[in-house]
């Protein structure tokens, strides 16, 4: 793309990111959570390919490491579902109401899934732009 | 052409018949035994500490259902994966 597509995209994607990762980190306080915070942070990366190219996106964002976030997003999700059957009753509880730091394990799952939704959309992106 | 005309004829007929039944059947989706949203509404502060009620049922009530969905989404990734890699010849 041209330089004032460039320019544009530079200054507004960290502005991006970081209205998603509020979204995914304010999840149960706020309306929004894991799956649309990862989406806009998937919009802000699908941006940066269309305005770079893939090559250029490439060395901010490489393909390889979305492939490990994914899998390994998915193994935490798992291992945290599986924890909540026995531990949710001793960390839910210790925790107070409407802050950042509460709800115990719907935060933790939310920043989990919000990773592998964001790697997953990500990686799509890249896949239908390269080839 | 009469064909076409049998077929607009029989999507009418069933989108009238669904949307007579809607008033007809007053209170869609809404009956008495319907008490578990109830319970959602009231308890999940409580039981889960989390201030946002659809966080709740999605990640603590209904855990296991959205890592199914999750599960959904890891198998669109392979999936796309999979056709455009054939499409390339990679595989």
């Amino acid at each position: 793309m041209d330089m004032i597509v460039r320019t544009v995209a530079k200054g507004i994607v960290p502005f991006i990111w970081i209205y998603g990762a509020y979204i995914i980190l304010h999840g149960h306080i706020t309306p929004g959570g894991s799956f649309s915070g990862g989406v806009i942070v998937a919009a802000g990366a699908v941006l940066l390919i269309i305005a770079y190219g893939t090559k250029g996106a490439e060395k901010s964002l490489h393909e390889d490491n979305l492939h490990l976030l994914e899998a390994l997003a998915g193994a935490v999700l798992v291992f945290l579902l599986l924890s909540e059957m026995f531990f949710r009753d001793y960390v839910t509880v210790l925790m107070g109401y409407f802050d950042i730091v509460s709800a115990g394990y719907v935060l933790l799952l939310n920043v989990a899934g919000g990773v592998m939704v964001l790697a997953a959309l990500i990686t799509i992106a890249y896949m239908f732009t390269r080839r | 052409m009469i064909m076409k005309n049998i077929a607009f004829a029989s999507v009418l007929c069933i989108f009238l018949v669904s949307f007579i039944s809607i008033f007809t059947y007053s209170g869609f989706g809404y009956n008495e035994n319907n008490k578990v949203s109830h319970y959602y509404l009231e308890n999940s502060l409580e039981h889960t500490g989390s201030a946002n009620v659809v966080s709740a049922i999605v990640w603590d009530f209904r855990g296991f259902d959205t890592m199914g969905e999750e599960t959904v989404l890891f198998t669109v990734l392979v999936g796309v994966f999979t056709v455009i890699s054939l499409k390339a010849g990679e595989v």
